[in-house]
């Protein structure tokens, strides 16, 4: 029993990295029935850009703002080029656009930066780029380096380490604020509108366009905030990265309940702590499967997640 | 959309037709090369996980042979990545047995990978020497298969005995990576010696992780309980520097044991000051103070601007010691570098002096060495 | 010249084999209009099967010769795929498009970590020690019979169905079509026409691993069926002769090309989707008027 406890702890940072990139696939999904592949490579980008930019001295509060408005606004312009010109050319489409963006930017930053693991504090390949932010910035080694607080709680039995419970904070404050911003601003009660109802939102006047940027630009938001957490508490950042937590992601956001925003929180957490289950009694062979075994199983026995609420197609 | 079958099958046709046009131009061109030199293939993890071992291997080997210069016989590579995976190095070898035609195949480092190759290699008869993978089970039964470095049932003992015997550990834990052969090898060698002599190693306390994993804390938690007198780690520097890390976060002080997949200079990265204080077998170390290496090492750091680790070493043996295998052979004959190889001995290579058994194994000395926070640092040197 | 075909029998043997591949998906995704995304996880079970059967069971029933093992192997392949298939489709079929794309997807992830757990194949390191039955003859006989057959198949009632059924699913069941067994039947034949083809790779390479039911793999084979046109069989064998070609040409262009290849493949993707979602070859078809002509009126208007 009393590892039972100490695997759900160990569970809560992991499955709070799951639950910050799952918002995005929710929101998304909420308002387009659009599944954005490409989410995960937004969680992967997002990371590297808070590592590099952290290593050339940066504050981490400047970087993570840095990081979610240029990636933010990579995520509303991607959206423009890529999804806007094939809504209305049915599901196939997009979906299979979306695969193919997510595989531009791994191959991307795997041909720039290197198909290595990077730890801080990271260093550009050489070129003139990097040389032009030797100019700027400080030297490596004079540069300190914030760390995540390293302390532990110790209950004999029971250990719980504090960046976990960190990350568990601010993924609950990030899910709360959220739930908050779509209930009471102006354009969260839009992309709710749009989400229920797309031709009734046009009707009222709720800009359809803007509405969907806003919706891209803050899922990718998390999804650098989440690059952040997980960056600093592996200390690795690979161009794989995204691939395998936004799969997962994605399973975490169907199992809370897509579109549904505390069913990401739920669904992440869920997930995390299941794999961290399975690592506990010795099954961690299965772990990487868990996710998707869970996925399955949730849509054939309850499509709307644990959070949602059942819709009918009309047709 | 219905179409019409018969512009299909002549589409069918032409696009054929290209491909073998394409295809033959190409490597009709590469037939007209010399025949003067060997074609050598070089199989390694140039990318992925593993790759400052592929990385490093290919500098140290690059430099033995510029070093050797227009002197005969030549050696002319054909690199090929592996990733890093096993079917990656299946394929690797595949592409250069048939359409590179070589003569004979240097690589890989991980002992999966170099099991993948070793077959396709086996069947097709041509020679393949690793200078890096040190599971016993790659050379059994197969007689084109050999290697210039130690196996890992040496290399098991080696480090259960510097336990027992200078570290007078009584108790251990093993962290086994479960996807690894080298791993899992190592394991058994260690266990066993560790064992006979005395030790305790509990089976609750083999423990395993996922090459995949990021996040060791729930193995890490189980050792802590047992306190044991040392934890054996026989995996990967990418791993193992996420592991001592972690370890060290969770305020778990018991001496750390490694083994040659340590030895990598992103391992002191990942790991940080958690990296210090612990002790490994391998190949060779840098700050060894036999004048033969201490020229290697002056060479290739201007070369490469960074200190050799073990797989440079092993890269630049491999090197020389296929040229002399092949200057034995006199022919570019797959079976006869085949017999030349296996007859090679007291090869003086800069990690030892390699003489190859029966089992087309290398007899060679370990090296131990211990880390500082910033790299390995010689200890002491193990006779097999 | 001998040398030159020497040379060129593994990359040919390859495209073949990723044509069988790529045809059984263009029934699943542009016959049936369903998204798999683990089309790699059929290839890999065929083709763990079929050596399965050669190196164990084969063997075991006194069977050497190599025509019979390589067509037991075949068969093997093909049925174990189907049967997965099946697992597969039933219960999935019943979702809408996404989430039957994260199913497929979810169960190639599994049958990955499945493979990688029974020790028996290999394990994580993989299935080594498999015969080398597969031959250029194998491979383009068999892709020959399955082009002839798919094709003929489409103009078959269950094959109009099928397309029908992609075209517009609710036309199609107010005309009394089962739009479900339609569908299941694509995928089902589809992913047996992929273990097929793990059959015949699974000889040819003498060795195979738990990844090539990875997702990647799925996704890859995907868009290459998607750049030379999901809706054709042509498209689909120049996709995967644009897989499998472009890659071998590159072998001699400097590194630099080679490692961006596949940001130049996504790239291609995309600009597909966006501006010629009917692939490269309706591309091909537009420089080419004579067969226009004649596919005009053989068509004779319909789409």
């Amino acid at each position: 029993m009393i590892d039972f406890i100490q695997y759900l702890f160990d569970g809560l940072a992991v499955g709070s990295v799951y639950a910050l990139i799952a918002l995005g696939y929710s929101m998304v999904f909420g308002v387009l029935q659009l599944v954005n592949f490409a989410h995960g490579e937004l969680f992967m980008v997002g990371a590297y850009f808070v590592m590099y930019a952290i290593s050339l001295g940066l504050p981490w509060p400047l970087a993570l703002a840095l990081g979610m408005c240029s990636v933010g606004f990579f995520a509303v312009i991607m959206e423009r080029l890529c999804y806007k010109p094939l809504r209305g050319a049915g599901k196939l489409a997009p979906l299979i656009t979306a695969v193919g963006l997510s595989l531009l930017l791994q191959n991307l930053v795997q041909a720039i930066l290197g198909p290595n693991p990077q730890s801080y504090p990271a260093s550009l390949p050489e070129g003139s780029f990097s040389n032009a932010l030797k100019a700027i910035f400080p030297a490596p080694e004079k540069i300190q380096l914030p760390q995540l607080p390293d302390g532990l709680f110790d209950w004999g039995e029971i250990v719980v380490r504090h960046r976990d419970l960190l990350i568990f904070i601010v993924a609950v404050a990030v899910t709360l604020g959220l739930e908050l911003f779509l209930r009471k601003s102006r354009p969260g009660r839009g992309i709710r509108a749009l989400a229920l109802q797309p031709n009734a939102a046009k009707l009222v006047g709720v800009p359809f366009d803007f509405t969907i940027s806003i919706t891209f630009f803050i899922g990718a938001a998390l999804a650098v905030l989440a690059g952040l957490l997980q960056g600093m508490a592996d200390n690795q950042v690979t161009p794989y990265m995204g691939i395998s937590s936004g799969l997962k992601a994605f399973a975490a956001a169907v199992l809370g309940g897509i579109g549904v925003i505390p069913g990401a929180l739920v669904g992440g957490l869920v997930l995390g702590i299941a794999e961290r289950l399975l690592v506990g009694y010795d099954l961690s062979t299965y772990k990487d499967g868990a996710a998707f075994f869970i996925l399955i199983i949730v849509l054939l026995l309850r499509p709307q997640g644990l959070l949602g609420k059942a819709r009918m197609v009309k047709v | 959309m219905i179409m019409p079958s018969r512009p299909s099958r002549r589409n069918a046709i032409a696009a054929l037709s290209l491909v073998i046009c394409s295809l033959g131009l190409s490597h009709s061109l590469l037939a007209r090369a010399a025949v003067t030199e060997v074609k050598v293939g070089v199989i390694l993890p140039l990318t992925g996980d593993k790759a400052t071992f592929g990385q490093e291997s290919l500098s140290g080997l690059k430099l033995a042979l510029d070093k050797a210069g227009k002197e005969s016989p030549q050696l002319k590579i054909q690199v090929e990545d592996t990733q890093g995976t096993p079917a990656g190095s299946a394929a690797a070898v595949n592409k250069l047995i048939s359409t590179d035609r070589v003569a004979v195949i240097i690589g890989e480092v991980a002992s999966s990978n170099t099991i993948a190759a070793s077959t396709a290699a086996q069947s097709a008869k041509i020679p393949l020497v690793t200078h890096a993978s040190t599971n016993d089970s790659i050379t059994l039964g197969k007689d084109y298969i050999s290697r210039i470095c130690f196996v890992d049932s040496f290399q098991g003992a080696v480090m259960a005995n510097f336990a027992l015997n200078n570290l007078k550990a009584k108790t251990a834990a093993i962290l086994v990576d479960s996807d690894s052969d080298y791993s899992r090898g190592l394991r058994d060698s260690f266990k066993q010696t560790f064992v006979a002599a005395g030790g305790v190693i509990k089976d609750e306390l083999v423990i395993s992780y996922s090459q995949k994993d990021r996040d060791f804390k729930t193995q890490l938690m189980k050792v802590r309980k047992a306190t044991p007198d040392v934890v054996f780690i026989p995996g990967y520097y990418t791993q193992v520097g996420a592991i001592l890390r972690q370890a060290k976060e969770l305020k778990l002080n018991t001496k750390f044991l490694g083994t040659d997949g340590w030895d990598s200079p992103d391992l002191f990265k990942i790991a940080g000051a958690a990296a210090a204080g612990h002790y490994v077998s391998s190949h060779f170390a840098s700050d060894d103070t036999d004048p033969r290496v201490q020229e290697f090492v002056r060479e290739y750091k201007s070369r490469n601007k960074e200190n050799p680790g073990a797989m440079a070493a092993l890269g630049y043996d491999a090197g020389f010691f296929m040229r002399a295998a092949i200057k034995k052979a006199g022919s570019s004959e797959p079976s006869k570098i085949r017999d030349a190889i296996a007859s090679m001995k007291n090869f003086d290579g800069i990690t030892g002096t390699i003489t190859i058994d029966k089992n087309r194994n290398a007899v060679k000395p370990a090296v131990i060495v211990t880390t500082t926070e910033k790299e390995f640092k010689f200890l002491t040197r193990v006779n097999p | 010249m001998e040398q030159l075909i020497e040379y060129s029998i593994l990359p040919l043997m390859l495209f073949g084999i990723t044509a069988i591949q790529a045809l059984g998906l263009q029934l699943i995704l542009g016959g049936a209009g369903l998204l798999s995304l683990g089309h790699a996880a059929f290839y890999a079970i065929g083709g763990y099967s079929a050596a399965a059967f050669s190196v164990y069971a084969g063997p075991a029933l006194g069977i050497t010769q190599p025509f019979l093992l390589m067509s037991l192997s075949l068969i093997a392949g093909g049925f174990s795929a189907l049967i997965a298939g099946l697992l597969v489709a039933v219960p999935c079929l019943r979702l809408q498009g996404d989430y039957l794309a994260m199913a497929t997807l979810g169960f190639a992830e599994i049958s990955g970590t499945a493979l990688k757990n029974i020790e028996s194949v290999g394990g994580t390191r993989g299935f080594t020690g498999i015969a080398k039955l597969s031959s250029l003859a194998w491979v383009f006989v068999t892709l020959g019979l399955v082009w002839w057959a798919l094709s003929r198949f489409r103009r078959t009632g269950l094959g109009m169905a099928i397309q029908a059924t992609r075209d517009d699913e609710i036309a199609s069941r107010s005309l009394g079509i089962n739009t479900y067994s339609a569908k299941l039947s694509a995928f089902v034949v589809g992913s047996a026409i992929a273990g097929i083809a793990g059959a015949l790779y699974v000889h040819a390479l003498q060795f195979i691993s738990p990844d090539e039911a990875d997702f990647s793999r799925s996704v890859i084979i995907v868009l290459a069926v998607v750049i030379g046109g999901m809706t054709s069989l042509f498209g689909s064998v120049l996709g995967a002769l644009i897989l499998v070609a472009v890659p071998e040409a590159l072998r001699f262009a400097p590194d630099a090309i080679r490692e961006q290849r596949m940001i130049y493949f996504a790239l291609i993707v995309i600009f597909v989707m966006l501006f010629s979602p009917k692939g490269l070859q309706s591309l091909l078809m537009r420089l080419l008027p004579r067969r226009k002509a004649k596919t005009a009126t053989a068509r004779g208007g319909s789409k």
